[in-house]
């Protein structure tokens, strides 16, 4: 029997009243054993869970800590931190495939194929061989398991109930893993395909009118415009050589749409610290807000680790030692997405149909084959992919994964598929007294590429984007390539000290939003899809305000105001004549303030019209079978008002007229005014809350009454507040680095990811009316300023 | 009928602990047990497993969820195409309790009759 795509989990265990569901229904606070005993430890640890279920950790030393770490989000998010692991193992229809079948087995054999367990393996094997990083992944995994040893049936997580199968032990490996499965989420998606498709069917005009590298009027990319770069001396022979010409050797594709899912457009985060000079107080402020999908249980997991050697605050990533994004008694630090293109794809050449031989200058070499095993949930035999890996990376189309046989040739490398250490990273950070720890840090980052902001009680304020930043030729990666010259393969990477950074900027701060890091003075080549509204509006407001407080700062995270309607809005407005019958959706959006509040209805005419208008704008694209991207937003706009009679607005369906931008803004007008009328009909109230229809989802999709659905919320994407539908910001932090730290934080969900707790969403109504919570950053634990729900002791 | 209680009520007792200790279907063989070794008719042997059982089912995950004001049976009853009723979640698991609890019941009588 099949409930919502999910197997019946079996009748009488579950719904038996000592041990099944009904034992994780949790009155008060969540269940916790007063006192844990293990001779893994050092001495005794004290955790005090406060008011909203924030674990305080004190320890007497780091590994103690970081055993507490594991031992408390394990209490906290067993199901969640585990059920991640697996799925970036490749590894889900080990739980789902009896009920999910052939698609989540698809799923398994691309994230194998994207190589990130084999990477993860790799990453594992350096941090065991560096005595502290193996000595912090043991104390976590060995809390984690001191935890999972402590539970019977009873104890599970409902998921493990739901779906009928149990923790298996925590291993270092998984804490690899979970790294992977971020640089995942944040790199995994290319446009490469759709690109090279586009250039051969459109030429190189098209694209460089419609997908420049650098936008045709930029302002604000993350380091200040005119700022002049110095160029890596390792690196300086290659990278002037710039006279290779990669656009010659695009390769002729022709794939149609992959059967994955694409990550939504426009998400992304925005980080920013402004220096003393311009607040009120005179100290520095940072304020962070990471944009990720809107899950239960929460992606963050917040606490405080205290150590005699250092005291650190904020949230950490279920799975993973140390805090992400915080700070401690001297710095504070955040990140935000690099959004570069580090994923290419290359068109082999093989000698015949067996694929066992290709060609790489002039010369046949052996593929080597990975076999993948994949076992299969109540089946008996495992099933086995057969992956070919080359120089060029790994082929991850083939063997029925699509039924597209040109994918057969196409090899992928990604920078996430490289073994690394980004936990140092943040194990240093946590300990971080100023800029040359904050720098020294950054240094261990390979993927995915985070703008690292800072900002410290000295004074200072920074950001630096780092992550394995390769020295690319002009072109280089932006198209599919033939894959048959070595020279064609990733050049070195730019040395940690040249990747684009700035510390203390004359205008007084530092922020990204995901935009450009630098302008096109910028001596190495990079791509990517980046952000070009929320750094304007965010730059905009930071040069503009003075005498900055925490609320400023909080009201700029929350800022609702739309610079892409503002741009966009007028352009069609001067090309609308005809609106008969819809003068009502016309007059709501003449009279809007450009502003996507909740219960505006501007926002939700302006944001159909634009979606309508760009639909049939690229029709011929979205119509066609194979992978396509549309151009950006501030690309579109800028064509619209230069090259109005472009040949791409013809709208196909009408063959015998030709179709211009003016055109297309009525039609796609009349079309919004019909859809409006028909949902306005069907009794929705027309805001914009109701059109966006913001939800936050368990996990498990399928889980619908695990999440909290059409929540009443301004902001979308492009929008400094990027609460989208199902994407939004996943933890909004104000720091401010006065002598006694203040900060303020808040996320969309809760501490617990029991779905039977009153701590699973209980932060959810806050973060939707845009306010705060104030963080207690204890100084010790006999403190008593604020209300304790619980004290925990570990001990040896 | 005052027996029928006093089996009814160690049954209840008996399975509460049996669950607690081991695993779901430990309560129910517990009617078993008691039936297999405590003489009476097999309707007795029945109706006290079923209603032992039932009492302790319907007791546990009535306390479970009014103490919870529901906070996830509603959730559960509605993964369960039960449209969110916590009266309906509540009314299967005493079911499957019962009837788990008075086929045991009944099964020790009758292997009681076969000595």
């Amino acid at each position: 029997m099949v409930l919502n795509g999910s197997a019946l989990p079996p009748v009488g265990k579950f719904l038996d009243p000592v041990n099944g569901f009904w034992a994780n229904a949790e009155k008060d606070i969540p269940k916790q054993k007063k006192a844990l005993q293990s001779d893994k430890l050092h001495g005794e640890v004290s955790i005090v869970y406060d008011e909203r279920w924030v674990p305080h950790i004190f320890s007497t030393d780091a590994r103690d800590a970081y055993f507490a770490q594991g031992y408390v989000t394990a209490s906290n998010r067993l199901w969640q931190m585990e059920f991640q692991t697996y799925a970036s193992a490749g590894r889900l229809s080990e739980i789902l495939y009896h009920s999910a079948g052939e698609r989540i087995l698809n799923v398994d054999r691309m994230m194998r194929r994207n190589g990130l367990a084999e990477s993860a393996k790799a990453s594992l094997k350096s941090f065991e061989n560096d005595p502290e990083a193996n000595m912090i992944i043991t104390a976590y995994t060995e809390g984690v398991n001191a935890y999972i040893e402590s539970l019977s049936y009873r104890d599970y997580p409902v998921e493990y109930k739901l779906l009928d199968y149990k923790p298996e032990p925590w291993t270092g490996l998984k804490c690899a893993l979970l790294l992977k499965y971020m640089a995942h989420m944040l790199t995994g998606e290319s446009d490469d395909i759709a690109l090279t498709h586009q250039l051969n069917a459109y030429g190189a005009d098209f694209i460089n009118l419609f997908y420049p590298d650098f936008p045709v009027d930029m302002k604000d990319p993350i380091v200040p415009e005119g700022t002049v770069f110095e160029k890596d001396p390792a690196l300086l022979p290659q990278a002037d050589s710039a006279s290779t010409d990669t656009l010659n050797n695009i390769a002729d594709i022709a794939v149609t749409q992959l059967p994955f899912e694409k990550f939504p457009e426009g998400y992304g985060s925005n980080n920013w610290a402004v220096a003393g000079s311009k607040t009120k107080t005179g100290a520095p402020i940072l304020c962070n807000d990471p944009h990720l999908a809107l899950n239960f249980p929460s992606i963050w997991f917040e606490m405080q680790l205290s150590t005699p050697d250092y005291n650190v605050y904020g949230v950490s990533l279920p799975g993973a030692p140390a805090v992400i994004i915080g700070f401690n008694e001297h710095i504070s630090w955040g990140v935000t997405n690099g959004t570069r293109d580090v994923k290419d794809y290359y068109k082999l050449t093989f000698k015949d149909e067996s694929r066992k031989e290709y060609l790489v200058d002039g010369q046949w070499e052996k593929v080597s084959i990975r076999r993948d095993t994949f076992y299969l949930r109540g089946e008996s035999e495992p099933f086995i992919d057969e992956v070919i890996e080359t120089r060029f990376g790994t082929v991850v189309y083939d063997n029925g994964l699509t039924k597209d046989e040109s994918t057969k040739n196409l090899a992928c490398t990604w920078i996430a598929s490289e073994p690394s250490n980004e936990l140092f990273t943040f194990v240093k950070l946590n300990r971080a007294k100023n800029y040359d720890d904050y720098a020294a840090a950054l240094k261990h980052f390979n993927c995915p590429a985070q703008n690292f902001v800072f900002a410290s009680k000295t004074g200072d304020v920074a950001i630096w984007q780092q992550g394995g930043l390769y020295a690319f030729e002009k072109g280089q990666g932006r198209f599919v390539q033939e894959g048959t010259s070595s020279d064609d393969l990733w050049p070195l990477k730019i040395n940690a000290d040249y990747t684009p950074h700035v510390k203390n900027p004359e205008r007084g701060f530092v922020s990204s939003a995901n935009q450009h890091p630098t302008d096109s003075l910028y001596p190495y080549y990079y791509n990517g899809r980046f952000e070009y509204f929320r750094n304007r509006r965010l730059n905009d407001e930071l040069r503009r305000l003075t005498g900055i407080t925490v609320q400023d700062m909080m009201k700029l995270q929350n800022d609702n105001y739309n610079l892409l309607a503002a741009e966009a809005l007028p352009v069609m407005l001067g090309y609308i004549e005809n609106n008969a019958g819809y003068e009502k959706y016309l007059s709501i959006v003449k009279d809007w303030n450009y502003y996507n509040d909740a219960q505006q209805a501007g926002p939700a005419v302006f944001q159909h019209w634009w979606d309508s208008m760009v639909a049939i704008m690229f029709d011929e694209l979205l119509s066609g079978d194979l992978e396509y991207q549309i151009p950006q937003q501030y690309n579109i706009i800028r064509v619209m008002k230069s090259h109005p009679e472009h040949v791409i607005f013809d709208y196909k369906p009408s063959a015998n007229k030709k179709e211009t931008v003016k055109e297309l803004v009525n039609i796609s007008f009349k079309e919004t005014g019909k859809y409006l009328d028909s949902i306005t009909a069907a009794g929705m109230e027309l805001t914009w809350a109701n059109y966006k229809h913001t939800s936050v989802e368990h996990l498990l999709f399928t889980l619908k009454p695990f999440g909290r659905f059409n929540i009443q919320t301004g902001g979308g994407k492009h929008i400094l507040n990027a609460t989208a539908d199902r994407w939004g910001p996943s933890w909004r932090m104000v720091v401010s680095l006065e002598k006694e730290t203040k900060a303020y934080g808040v996320y969309p969900g809760g501490q617990s990811g029991n779905p039977g707790s009153k701590f699973y969403d209980n932060f959810l109504d806050k973060w939707a009316a845009g306010e705060y919570y104030e963080l207690w950053y204890m100084k010790s634990n006999q403190e008593q300023s604020k209300p304790v729900l619980f004290t925990q002791k570990l001990f040896k | 009928m005052k027996t029928f209680f006093i089996k009814l009520i160690l049954i209840a007792g008996l399975a509460w602990l049996a669950q607690y200790f081991t695993v779901w279907y430990a309560g129910p063989l517990m009617a078993l047990l008691v039936n297999l070794f405590w003489k009476g008719s097999s309707s007795q042997a029945f109706f006290t497993g079923f209603f032992g059982l039932a009492l302790l089912w319907f007791g546990l995950a009535f306390y479970a969820d009014m103490s919870t004001d529901g906070i996830l049976t509603v959730k559960i009853a509605h993964i369960f195409p039960l449209g969110g009723s916590r009266a309906a979640l509540i009314a299967i698991t005493t079911f499957i309790g019962s009837l788990c609890g008075g086929l045991c019941g009944w099964t020790g009588a009758l292997i009681r009759g076969l000595r």
